[in-house]
Protein backbone atom coordinates (compact mmCIF):
# COMPACT_ATOMS: atom_id res chain seq x y z
CA UNK A 1 0.00 0.00 0.00
CA UNK A 2 1.26 3.45 -0.91
CA UNK A 3 0.34 6.01 1.71
CA UNK A 4 1.12 9.68 1.35
CA UNK A 5 0.56 12.07 4.21
CA UNK A 6 0.79 15.80 3.63
CA UNK A 7 2.90 14.89 0.64
CA UNK A 8 3.65 16.72 -2.58
CA UNK A 9 4.12 14.52 -5.63
CA UNK A 10 5.41 16.47 -8.58
CA UNK A 11 6.02 15.12 -12.07
CA UNK A 12 6.42 11.60 -10.80
CA UNK A 13 5.56 8.13 -12.01
CA UNK A 14 4.55 5.51 -9.51
CA UNK A 15 3.93 1.87 -10.24
CA UNK A 16 1.86 0.10 -7.67
CA UNK A 17 -0.31 -2.83 -6.93
CA UNK A 18 -2.85 -2.81 -4.14
CA UNK A 19 -3.98 0.40 -2.51
CA UNK A 20 -3.02 4.04 -2.73
CA UNK A 21 -3.95 6.58 -0.09
CA UNK A 22 -3.37 10.31 -0.16
CA UNK A 23 -4.02 11.83 3.21
CA UNK A 24 -3.75 14.88 5.38
CA UNK A 25 -1.52 15.04 8.37
CA UNK A 26 -2.57 14.11 11.83
CA UNK A 27 -0.34 16.52 13.70
CA UNK A 28 -2.27 19.10 15.62
CA UNK A 29 -0.90 22.59 15.71
CA UNK A 30 0.19 22.42 12.09
CA UNK A 31 -1.60 23.12 8.86
CA UNK A 32 -3.55 20.35 7.25
CA UNK A 33 -3.72 20.76 3.51
CA UNK A 34 -3.79 17.18 2.41
CA UNK A 35 -1.56 15.48 -0.09
CA UNK A 36 -1.11 16.77 -3.60
CA UNK A 37 -0.19 15.14 -6.87
CA UNK A 38 0.66 17.32 -9.85
CA UNK A 39 1.77 15.93 -13.17
CA UNK A 40 1.93 12.49 -11.66
CA UNK A 41 0.99 9.12 -13.08
CA UNK A 42 -0.15 6.22 -10.94
CA UNK A 43 0.29 3.10 -13.01
CA UNK A 44 -0.83 -0.36 -12.06
CA UNK A 45 1.83 -3.04 -12.07
CA UNK A 46 1.43 -6.79 -12.29
CA UNK A 47 3.02 -8.17 -9.13
CA UNK A 48 3.58 -11.54 -10.78
CA UNK A 49 6.16 -9.89 -12.97
CA UNK A 50 8.23 -9.23 -9.86
CA UNK A 51 7.16 -11.99 -7.47
CA UNK A 52 6.25 -15.12 -9.42
CA UNK A 53 4.68 -16.83 -6.42
CA UNK A 54 2.63 -13.79 -5.52
CA UNK A 55 -0.80 -14.72 -4.19
CA UNK A 56 -3.64 -12.32 -4.70
CA UNK A 57 -5.98 -11.34 -1.99
CA UNK A 58 -9.19 -13.28 -2.53
CA UNK A 59 -11.53 -10.35 -3.04
CA UNK A 60 -11.08 -7.94 -5.87
CA UNK A 61 -12.77 -5.11 -4.07
CA UNK A 62 -9.84 -4.75 -1.73
CA UNK A 63 -7.90 -2.62 -4.19
CA UNK A 64 -8.55 1.03 -3.76
CA UNK A 65 -7.23 4.40 -4.80
CA UNK A 66 -8.25 6.91 -2.16
CA UNK A 67 -7.48 10.60 -1.86
CA UNK A 68 -8.80 12.24 1.26
CA UNK A 69 -8.57 15.90 2.06
CA UNK A 70 -9.82 17.86 4.95
CA UNK A 71 -11.23 21.13 3.71
CA UNK A 72 -9.92 24.45 4.91
CA UNK A 73 -11.80 26.29 7.58
CA UNK A 74 -9.76 29.45 7.88
CA UNK A 75 -9.34 32.27 5.42
CA UNK A 76 -5.73 31.31 4.95
CA UNK A 77 -6.86 28.12 3.37
CA UNK A 78 -5.58 25.83 6.05
CA UNK A 79 -7.21 24.02 8.87
CA UNK A 80 -5.19 24.84 11.93
CA UNK A 81 -5.84 22.73 14.93
CA UNK A 82 -4.74 24.22 18.23
CA UNK A 83 -2.87 22.26 20.81
CA UNK A 84 -4.78 20.59 23.55
CA UNK A 85 -3.85 21.83 26.96
CA UNK B 1 -6.30 46.41 -7.61
CA UNK B 2 -9.66 44.99 -6.87
CA UNK B 3 -10.38 44.77 -10.57
CA UNK B 4 -7.18 42.86 -11.15
CA UNK B 5 -8.10 40.48 -8.37
CA UNK B 6 -11.54 39.98 -9.85
CA UNK B 7 -10.14 39.20 -13.27
CA UNK B 8 -7.59 36.85 -11.78
CA UNK B 9 -10.30 35.09 -9.90
CA UNK B 10 -12.50 34.91 -12.99
CA UNK B 11 -9.62 33.42 -14.95
CA UNK B 12 -9.05 30.86 -12.26
CA UNK B 13 -12.72 29.98 -12.25
CA UNK B 14 -12.61 29.36 -15.97
CA UNK B 15 -9.60 27.14 -15.55
CA UNK B 16 -10.47 25.30 -12.39
CA UNK B 17 -14.20 25.60 -11.92
CA UNK B 18 -16.06 26.87 -8.90
CA UNK B 19 -13.91 27.51 -5.88
CA UNK B 20 -14.71 28.44 -2.35
CA UNK B 21 -13.68 31.98 -1.67
CA UNK B 22 -11.94 30.82 1.46
CA UNK B 23 -9.32 29.22 -0.75
CA UNK B 24 -8.40 32.65 -2.08
CA UNK B 25 -7.35 33.31 -5.63
CA UNK B 26 -4.34 31.09 -5.52
CA UNK B 27 -6.35 28.25 -6.91
CA UNK B 28 -3.49 26.12 -8.20
CA UNK B 29 -2.13 26.09 -4.69
CA UNK B 30 -5.06 24.06 -3.58
CA UNK B 31 -5.44 21.64 -6.39
CA UNK B 32 -4.91 18.28 -4.80
CA UNK B 33 -4.85 16.22 -7.97
CA UNK B 34 -3.83 18.10 -11.09
CA UNK B 35 -2.59 17.06 -14.52
CA UNK B 36 -2.33 13.54 -13.22
CA UNK B 37 -3.20 10.11 -14.50
CA UNK B 38 -4.61 7.51 -12.16
CA UNK B 39 -4.79 3.93 -13.28
CA UNK B 40 -6.89 2.25 -10.65
CA UNK B 41 -7.39 -1.39 -9.85
CA UNK B 42 -10.93 -1.46 -8.56
CA UNK B 43 -12.29 1.41 -6.49
CA UNK B 44 -11.63 5.13 -6.47
CA UNK B 45 -12.68 7.21 -3.49
CA UNK B 46 -11.93 10.91 -3.48
CA UNK B 47 -13.10 12.94 -0.51
CA UNK B 48 -13.25 16.75 -0.43
CA UNK B 49 -10.44 17.09 -2.93
CA UNK B 50 -9.86 19.60 -5.68
CA UNK B 51 -9.29 17.67 -8.88
CA UNK B 52 -8.40 19.34 -12.15
CA UNK B 53 -7.33 18.07 -15.52
CA UNK B 54 -6.95 14.46 -14.42
CA UNK B 55 -7.75 11.11 -15.93
CA UNK B 56 -9.01 8.13 -13.96
CA UNK B 57 -8.67 4.96 -15.94
CA UNK B 58 -9.28 1.43 -14.78
CA UNK B 59 -6.65 -1.22 -15.30
CA UNK B 60 -8.88 -3.38 -17.43
CA UNK B 61 -6.51 -6.21 -18.03
CA UNK B 62 -6.55 -9.94 -17.42
CA UNK B 63 -3.62 -9.44 -15.12
CA UNK B 64 -5.86 -7.48 -12.80
CA UNK B 65 -7.30 -10.08 -10.45
CA UNK B 66 -10.22 -7.87 -9.68
CA UNK B 67 -11.56 -8.35 -13.16
CA UNK B 68 -10.15 -11.71 -14.06
CA UNK B 69 -12.89 -14.31 -14.58
CA UNK B 70 -11.17 -16.75 -12.29
CA UNK B 71 -11.09 -14.21 -9.49
CA UNK B 72 -14.49 -12.60 -9.86
CA UNK B 73 -16.03 -12.60 -6.43
CA UNK B 74 -19.69 -13.40 -6.51
CA UNK B 75 -20.36 -11.42 -3.35
CA UNK B 76 -18.29 -8.38 -4.15
CA UNK B 77 -19.81 -5.02 -4.74
CA UNK B 78 -19.07 -3.71 -8.18
CA UNK B 79 -16.19 -1.33 -8.58
CA UNK B 80 -17.05 2.31 -8.08
CA UNK B 81 -15.68 5.76 -8.56
CA UNK B 82 -16.83 8.06 -5.79
CA UNK B 83 -16.44 11.79 -5.31
CA UNK B 84 -17.93 13.00 -2.06
CA UNK B 85 -17.86 15.44 0.81
CA UNK B 86 -15.95 13.94 3.67
CA UNK B 87 -17.29 16.07 6.45
CA UNK B 88 -21.01 16.15 5.97
CA UNK B 89 -21.89 13.35 3.70
CA UNK B 90 -21.12 10.12 5.33
CA UNK B 91 -23.97 9.63 7.73
CA UNK B 92 -26.77 10.94 5.57
CA UNK B 93 -25.40 9.35 2.46
CA UNK B 94 -25.27 5.97 4.08
CA UNK B 95 -28.87 6.28 5.07
CA UNK B 96 -29.88 7.46 1.63
CA UNK B 97 -28.09 4.55 0.11
CA UNK B 98 -29.85 2.28 2.54
CA UNK B 99 -33.15 3.84 1.60
CA UNK B 100 -32.53 2.98 -2.01
CA UNK B 101 -31.47 -0.52 -1.26
CA UNK B 102 -34.26 -1.22 1.17
CA UNK B 103 -36.84 0.11 -1.24
CA UNK B 104 -35.51 -2.23 -3.86
CA UNK B 105 -35.23 -5.16 -1.51
CA UNK B 106 -38.53 -4.56 0.21
CA UNK B 107 -36.94 -5.28 3.54
CA UNK B 108 -34.32 -3.83 5.84
CA UNK B 109 -31.08 -4.53 4.07
CA UNK B 110 -28.74 -4.14 6.98
CA UNK B 111 -30.49 -6.65 9.22
CA UNK B 112 -29.84 -9.79 7.31
CA UNK B 113 -27.55 -9.23 4.43
CA UNK B 114 -23.85 -8.91 4.64
CA UNK B 115 -21.65 -9.19 1.63
CA UNK B 116 -19.80 -12.04 3.29
CA UNK B 117 -22.92 -13.62 4.68
CA UNK B 118 -22.56 -12.29 8.17
CA UNK B 119 -25.43 -10.58 9.84
CA UNK B 120 -25.14 -6.87 10.39
CA UNK B 121 -27.67 -4.64 12.02
CA UNK B 122 -28.73 -1.26 10.73
CA UNK B 123 -27.02 0.37 13.67
CA UNK B 124 -23.74 -1.15 12.66
CA UNK B 125 -24.22 0.10 9.15
CA UNK B 126 -25.10 3.60 10.28
CA UNK B 127 -22.22 3.64 12.68
CA UNK B 128 -19.82 2.73 9.97
CA UNK B 129 -20.82 5.92 8.19
CA UNK B 130 -20.20 4.94 4.62
CA UNK B 131 -22.42 5.11 1.58
CA UNK B 132 -21.68 1.59 0.49
CA UNK B 133 -22.34 -1.64 2.20
CA UNK B 134 -19.38 -3.88 1.84
CA UNK B 135 -17.47 -4.45 5.08
CA UNK B 136 -14.10 -3.73 3.50
CA UNK B 137 -15.36 -0.56 2.03
CA UNK B 138 -17.00 0.40 5.26
CA UNK B 139 -13.57 0.35 6.75
CA UNK B 140 -11.54 1.60 3.87
CA UNK B 141 -13.93 4.42 3.16
CA UNK B 142 -13.37 5.89 6.55
CA UNK B 143 -10.88 8.59 7.04
CA UNK B 144 -8.12 7.56 9.43
CA UNK B 145 -9.48 10.01 11.96
CA UNK B 146 -12.60 7.97 12.09
CA UNK B 147 -11.16 4.50 12.08
CA UNK B 148 -11.32 3.93 15.79
CA UNK B 149 -13.51 5.40 18.44
CA UNK B 150 -10.49 6.67 20.30
CA UNK B 151 -9.55 8.83 17.39
CA UNK B 152 -13.11 9.99 17.08
CA UNK B 153 -13.00 11.10 20.65
CA UNK B 154 -9.67 12.77 20.10
CA UNK B 155 -11.00 14.54 17.06
CA UNK B 156 -14.06 15.77 18.94
CA UNK B 157 -11.79 17.24 21.57
CA UNK B 158 -9.81 18.98 18.88
CA UNK B 159 -12.92 20.34 17.28
CA UNK B 160 -14.31 21.65 20.54
CA UNK B 161 -10.99 23.25 21.23
CA UNK B 162 -10.81 24.70 17.75
CA UNK B 163 -14.33 26.01 18.06
CA UNK B 164 -13.35 28.08 21.05
CA UNK B 165 -9.99 29.07 19.66
CA UNK B 166 -11.19 30.19 16.27
CA UNK B 167 -14.39 31.85 17.35
CA UNK B 168 -13.23 35.34 16.57
CA UNK B 169 -11.81 34.38 13.23
CA UNK B 170 -14.94 32.51 12.33
CA UNK B 171 -17.06 35.46 13.28
CA UNK B 172 -15.29 37.43 10.59
CA UNK B 173 -15.36 34.70 8.05
CA UNK B 174 -18.12 33.73 5.69
CA UNK B 175 -16.98 30.17 5.94
CA UNK B 176 -18.60 29.52 9.25
CA UNK B 177 -20.15 26.12 9.30
CA UNK B 178 -19.55 25.49 5.64
CA UNK B 179 -18.41 22.20 4.25
CA UNK B 180 -16.73 21.39 0.97
CA UNK B 181 -17.07 18.46 -1.30
CA UNK B 182 -14.92 17.57 -4.24
CA UNK B 183 -14.39 20.05 -7.02
CA UNK B 184 -13.75 18.14 -10.22
CA UNK B 185 -13.01 19.98 -13.45
CA UNK B 186 -11.67 19.21 -16.91
CA UNK B 187 -11.24 15.55 -16.10
CA UNK B 188 -11.94 12.24 -17.72
CA UNK B 189 -13.34 9.43 -15.63
CA UNK B 190 -13.42 6.02 -17.27
CA UNK B 191 -15.40 3.83 -14.93
CA UNK B 192 -16.11 0.15 -14.72
CA UNK B 193 -19.54 -0.08 -13.11
CA UNK B 194 -20.70 2.48 -10.54
CA UNK B 195 -20.24 6.21 -10.06
CA UNK B 196 -21.26 8.26 -7.02
CA UNK B 197 -21.17 12.05 -7.18
CA UNK B 198 -22.18 13.23 -3.75
CA UNK B 199 -22.25 16.83 -2.56
CA UNK B 200 -19.53 17.88 -4.93
CA UNK B 201 -19.08 20.02 -8.01
CA UNK B 202 -18.23 18.76 -11.47
CA UNK B 203 -17.37 20.93 -14.46
CA UNK B 204 -16.28 20.22 -18.00
CA UNK B 205 -15.67 16.55 -17.36
CA UNK B 206 -16.52 13.30 -19.05
CA UNK B 207 -17.71 10.12 -17.40
CA UNK B 208 -17.64 7.09 -19.59
CA UNK B 209 -18.34 3.44 -18.93
CA UNK B 210 -15.28 1.72 -20.31
CA UNK B 211 -15.53 -1.89 -19.32
CA UNK B 212 -16.63 -3.31 -22.63
CA UNK B 213 -16.08 -7.04 -22.62
CA UNK B 214 -15.35 -7.11 -18.94
CA UNK B 215 -16.60 -10.33 -17.35
CA UNK B 216 -18.62 -9.58 -14.26
CA UNK B 217 -20.29 -11.70 -11.59
CA UNK B 218 -24.05 -11.86 -11.57
CA UNK B 219 -24.14 -10.10 -8.21
CA UNK B 220 -23.23 -6.86 -9.92
CA UNK B 221 -26.49 -6.95 -11.82
CA UNK B 222 -28.72 -8.01 -8.96
CA UNK B 223 -30.36 -6.07 -6.19
CA UNK B 224 -28.63 -4.88 -4.21
CA UNK B 225 -26.69 -3.21 -5.60
CA UNK B 226 -28.03 -2.19 -8.97
CA UNK B 227 -29.16 1.39 -8.70
CA UNK B 228 -28.34 4.03 -8.03
CA UNK B 229 -25.51 2.90 -10.22
CA UNK B 230 -24.76 6.37 -11.49
CA UNK B 231 -25.75 8.33 -8.44
CA UNK B 232 -25.77 12.13 -8.55
CA UNK B 233 -26.77 13.68 -5.24
CA UNK B 234 -25.24 17.15 -5.20
CA UNK B 235 -27.83 19.13 -3.19
CA UNK B 236 -26.97 22.24 -5.13
CA UNK B 237 -28.71 24.75 -2.92
CA UNK B 238 -27.72 23.29 0.40
CA UNK B 239 -26.92 26.25 2.69
CA UNK B 240 -24.00 24.53 4.34
CA UNK B 241 -22.09 23.90 1.13
CA UNK B 242 -18.96 25.95 0.70
CA UNK B 243 -19.46 26.35 -3.02
CA UNK B 244 -22.16 25.64 -5.53
CA UNK B 245 -22.49 21.93 -6.03
CA UNK B 246 -23.68 21.22 -9.53
CA UNK B 247 -22.89 19.24 -12.64
CA UNK B 248 -21.87 21.57 -15.46
CA UNK B 249 -20.80 21.32 -19.08
CA UNK B 250 -20.10 17.63 -18.85
CA UNK B 251 -20.81 14.45 -20.72
CA UNK B 252 -21.99 11.22 -19.16
CA UNK B 253 -21.84 8.02 -21.18
CA UNK B 254 -23.63 5.34 -19.21
CA UNK B 255 -23.34 1.60 -19.50
CA UNK B 256 -25.72 0.28 -22.15
CA UNK B 257 -27.58 -2.97 -21.83
CA UNK B 258 -25.10 -5.80 -21.87
CA UNK B 259 -25.46 -9.54 -21.54
CA UNK B 260 -26.58 -10.20 -18.03
CA UNK B 261 -27.30 -6.62 -16.99
CA UNK B 262 -29.83 -3.97 -17.88
CA UNK B 263 -28.69 -0.58 -18.99
CA UNK B 264 -27.43 1.77 -16.37
CA UNK B 265 -29.59 4.69 -15.34
CA UNK B 266 -28.58 7.98 -13.83
CA UNK B 267 -30.19 8.80 -10.52
CA UNK B 268 -30.22 12.57 -10.10
CA UNK B 269 -31.91 13.65 -6.91
CA UNK B 270 -32.20 15.95 -3.91
CA UNK B 271 -32.19 19.25 -5.74
CA UNK B 272 -29.23 18.52 -7.94
CA UNK B 273 -28.74 21.17 -10.63
CA UNK B 274 -27.42 19.97 -13.96
CA UNK B 275 -26.35 22.56 -16.51
CA UNK B 276 -25.38 21.99 -20.14
CA UNK B 277 -24.70 18.33 -19.50
CA UNK B 278 -25.63 15.43 -21.73
CA UNK B 279 -26.42 12.03 -20.30
CA UNK B 280 -26.48 9.23 -22.83
CA UNK B 281 -25.45 5.63 -23.13
CA UNK B 282 -22.30 4.36 -24.74
CA UNK B 283 -23.08 3.83 -28.39
CA UNK B 284 -25.37 6.80 -28.70
CA UNK B 285 -24.31 9.74 -30.85
CA UNK B 286 -22.63 12.04 -28.38
CA UNK B 287 -20.78 9.16 -26.78
CA UNK B 288 -19.37 7.80 -29.99
CA UNK B 289 -18.29 10.92 -31.77
CA UNK B 290 -17.11 13.21 -29.08
CA UNK B 291 -14.01 15.10 -29.94
CA UNK B 292 -13.53 16.11 -26.36
CA UNK B 293 -13.53 12.50 -25.24
CA UNK B 294 -11.10 11.55 -27.93
CA UNK B 295 -8.90 14.45 -27.00
CA UNK B 296 -8.97 13.42 -23.38
CA UNK B 297 -8.07 9.86 -24.23
CA UNK B 298 -5.18 10.99 -26.35
CA UNK B 299 -4.04 13.24 -23.56
CA UNK B 300 -4.20 10.35 -21.09
CA UNK B 301 -2.32 8.09 -23.45
CA UNK B 302 0.30 10.75 -23.89
CA UNK B 303 0.74 10.91 -20.15
CA UNK B 304 1.16 7.15 -19.93
CA UNK B 305 3.64 7.14 -22.78
CA UNK B 306 5.55 9.94 -21.15
CA UNK B 307 5.59 8.08 -17.88
CA UNK B 308 6.86 4.92 -19.47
Amino acid sequence: MLTFTEAMLLNSTLRYFGDVSGDLGMTYGLTQNGSRAVGTAFLAADPRAYVPEYVYRPAGYAHQFGWYVWVPLSASGCLQLPRIA
Amino acid sequence: METIYSWARMASLIRYGAFPQEWGNSTPGFTHLENSYVQYLYNVQVGSSNVSNCTFDGWFDEANPAFAPWAANSTALPPAVEFYNMETLRERASLTKLDHLEAREGRPVGKSRGANGTARGPTAVATAEAPRLHPWRLVSHLHPWRLVSQRRSFRRRLERRAERHLRERRAESSAEGLAYGCNVSDSLILYAWDVDLLRSSVSRSTFRWSAEGLPFPSSWAEAPPVNPSFWVDLRTHEPSSGFMQSLNDSLVCLRPKVDGADEQNATVENGTAVFRTSIEHVGEPLCTSTRALQHSKERAQHRVDSAV
